[in-house]
């Protein structure tokens, strides 16, 4: 009986079984917790870096479109009619007058083409891949808007 | 005691129940209830996004050679931010001096923008980056001060860098051009006459109002917005710098009230120059009003409806050839005086120039021979068939902005009077542009063709390159009646020994002296002066349109007008490399 009574106890619970059985879930679901929350952090923090960066890089490129129009107009003035005669005065350049002028046939040569601006041919336009919206949008955001389904889908079943 | 220790501790775990349910309920109800979350939603989206207008970088405008003739040049916005200005005194002092702002008007507007509760007040616009760098310059010499009244002295100045459209070139082609200014209730600023007013909607691209997001990480990506199209232009710098020159130099000697010079290719359309006055450096287009006060035309060329006089007569000679009216060998007794419908038609000199032929008529360029014509052996409906076709009365659809269209009675209109088919025959009781009669003489030039008038050879847009089709404005005679009205014009000018010859080439051309018309009748000796001419005739290049208002130096066109085109042809064939007949004969021959 002595014996038994060992053994029952032996296999009975002890009190702070019981409460190391209930305190590793809690432990391991608030690491879960945690692991979930680093990511999270990470993500968000690294997605507002790469937004900042976004927007750094969308205010260069209009900065930069104003230099290089600014430029283009540096490049005008130093081209200008009345620039380049007067530098061709400096350099002692005289206006050449008909009876100068000497007239020659110069093989494969048509005159002065006109300006190329931008290429003649159209540009072939590859239509951008759209992907479903399950693929772009986070997960904050694809609970929104789970949760303005729901909100409305309520309110509509509303009498 | 214990039972009311119960009932105390029953009723607070009630209460502490109750309500976080309470809050828990109105949580939810505030989440679910679209009336009470949409504004609020509403607010926060506005507060989260920034409003923002992307005005695309206006296009720029080239020559035929690709030498530029309109970019876009830095600019800057200089404001105040009211926020974190400190002393208006100095600030408004500091202003004065880099922009010529008068102090007490600084002032003045600083305090009424605090009064209104405003953060930001615009002090001037369009300033230069030389102004800039002076106000940095103070900005940072007083930040850098001991004294700490004087450092902050200044806070509050701002300023933002944008462009502003900027012409290299200056006042040259400035009629063609137009300027970029503001207009009545336009919030941007837009293209105001020439190449600039017409091709506005091209050139400014759209404009684009987004939302920004705040927070970076909501930022999008935005589309990049396109620059507005580029422009590529007929006209060629040179050339029409040279024509400028001519233009001016002979409005000096001649003493006329303005001039009008255009050169076209008679073939294409193509306008190579255009020379008006006055003209006005599109860079400071806010001296419009002194340069062009009212009834003075941005381009005469286009915009400015004049009697032509003589230069009309070969028109009217090709319509008579034309429709079979005469042959080629007609002839008359020119008796000085043709009577029709109650007018007296007498010729330039009031002389009688007895026997003539067509040649003669032109060449002597006879208003009775004229007259003759249209009244003996056309009639009103074959004259003005004709002058319709030749796009008389009408505009030419050349791509600039403030065309008019001249004014061509005809006889279905009530004021049109039986004599008038006698005067229009020789270009008077009508009005044209100097453009419209470059476009129908050109007619005579390309075998009978005439091609629409234009300044824009292509445009550049989405990084693709169109060229602008040429475009056919009618074909008012034939082949062969152009050919002979070419023979015609060019063996007038030689029988005449005319100051218009150019030596070593054949040209085509005529005349005309015009009375200036003025609101009581013909002015006694004010005229109109005008040359129309082209070639070389065999394959013409060139067609070049002289006309100055009121000369005082000689009323004739064949004094005043003519001997520019010869001038002016001598030193356009340099240009366009065009060698004299018999080189180009022997170098077509190899």
């Amino acid at each position: 009986m002595n014996r038994q009574n060992q053994i029952n106890q032996a296999y009975q619970k002890t009190p702070w079984r019981s409460q190391t059985q209930l305190l590793v879930p809690f432990t391991l679901l608030l690491i879960v917790v945690g692991v979930v929350a680093v990511f999270f952090l990470n993500v968000s923090a690294s997605a507002a870096s790469k937004g900042r960066e976004i927007q750094d890089m969308q205010a260069t490129i209009f900065a930069l479109e104003l230099e290089n129009a600014a430029f283009q107009d540096d490049l005008g003035n130093l081209t200008s009619l009345d620039v380049l005669s007067k530098r061709a005065d400096r350099l002692g350049f005289v206006e050449g007058s008909l009876d100068e002028t000497d007239f020659l046939v110069v093989q494969g040569y048509s005159g002065p083409q006109s300006p190329r601006l931008a290429s003649k041919e159209r540009p072939e336009i590859t239509p951008e891949p759209e992907l479903p919206s399950e693929y772009t949008e986070s997960i904050l955001s694809w609970l929104m808007r789970k949760f303005d389904e729901f909100s409305y889908s309520f309110y509509k079943v509303q009498p | 005691m214990k039972e009311e220790q119960t009932l105390r501790f029953t009723s607070l775990g009630i209460l502490l129940t109750l309500l976080p349910i309470l809050i828990f309920y109105r949580i939810v109800s505030l989440q679910l209830d679209p009336e009470i979350r949409e504004p609020i939603l509403d607010s926060l989206i506005q507060n989260q996004n920034e409003n923002r207008k992307i005005v695309p970088v206006r296009g720029e405008i080239v020559d035929r050679k690709g030498q530029l003739m309109a970019s876009n040049q830095r600019s800057y916005e200089v404001g105040i931010d009211l926020n974190r200005l400190v002393s208006p005194h100095e600030v408004a002092l500091a202003l004065n001096l880099i922009l010529g702002r008068e102090v007490r008007d600084l002032e003045e507007d600083i305090a009424w923008a605090q009064e209104k509760g405003y953060n930001y007040l615009v002090a001037d616009d369009f300033v230069s980056q030389e102004q800039i760098d002076k106000l940095d310059e103070w900005i940072k010499k007083t930040e850098a001060s001991n004294d700490p009244k004087e450092a902050i002295s200044l806070r509050g100045i701002r300023y933002s860098k944008h462009l502003k459209r900027s012409y290299p070139n200056q006042k040259l082609a400035a009629n063609i051009m137009g300027f970029v200014g503001w207009e009545d209730k336009k919030e941007e600023q837009s293209g105001i006459h020439g190449v600039e007013g017409y091709y506005n909607d091209m050139l400014a691209g759209k404009v684009y109002r987004i939302k920004l997001p705040r927070i970076p990480d909501a930022a999008q990506d935005i589309n990049l917005v396109p620059e507005g199209a580029s422009l590529v232009l007929t006209l060629d710098r040179e050339i029409q710098a040279m024509t400028e020159d001519v233009l001016d130099h002979n409005l000096k000697r001649n003493g006329s009230d303005s001039g009008t010079i255009i050169i076209m290719d008679p073939l294409t359309g193509e306008i190579l120059a255009m020379a008006t006055t006055p003209r006005l450096d599109p860079n400071r287009y806010w001296e419009f009003l002194d340069e062009y006060p009212k009834g003075v035309s941005f381009n005469q060329a286009i915009s400015q409806p004049y009697e032509p006089g003589s230069v009309f007569k070969p028109l009217t000679v090709a319509a008579a050839l034309d429709s079979g009216s005469i042959t080629s060998d007609f002839n008359y007794v020119d008796q000085g005086v043709l009577e029709y419908a109650g007018a007296y038609i007498y010729n330039w000199n009031r002389g009688a120039w007895g026997p003539q032929d067509l040649l003669g008529c032109l060449q002597h360029s006879l208003n009775v021979c004229l007259a003759t014509l249209s009244t003996k052996h056309m009639g009103n409906d074959v004259f003005y068939d004709y002058m319709k076709r030749f796009g008389i009365g009408h505009k030419t659809g050349i791509d600039m902005e403030g065309e008019i269209s001249g004014f061509l009675k005809t006889p279905n209109e009530g004021y049109w009077h039986e004599s008038d088919l006698a005067t229009n025959a020789f270009g008077q009781g009508l009005t044209t542009t100097p453009l419209q009669m470059a476009m129908a003489i050109s007619a005579l030039a390309n075998e009978g063709q005439m091609m629409v008038p234009h300044i824009v050879k292509s445009y550049a847009q989405l990084g693709y390159q169109t060229d602008i089709d040429q475009r056919i404005a009618g074909v008012p005679v034939r082949s062969e009646t152009a050919r002979m009205l070419t023979d015609l014009l060019t063996q007038s000018l030689v029988q005449e020994a005319s100051d218009a010859l150019v030596p070593g080439y054949s040209v085509a051309g005529k005349t005309g002296t015009a009375q200036f018309a003025t609101e009581s009748g013909y002015h006694p000796y004010l005229t109109n002066a005008s040359f129309v001419g082209y070639g070389p005739v065999d394959h013409p290049r060139f067609l070049v349109y002289i006309w100055f208002e009121k000369p005082q130096s000689s009323p004739w066109g064949s004094e005043v007008a003519a001997p520019v085109f010869s001038e002016l042809v001598q030193k356009l064939v340099v240009l366009m490399d065009i060698p004299p007949d018999d080189i180009r004969m022997k170098l077509l021959g190899q």
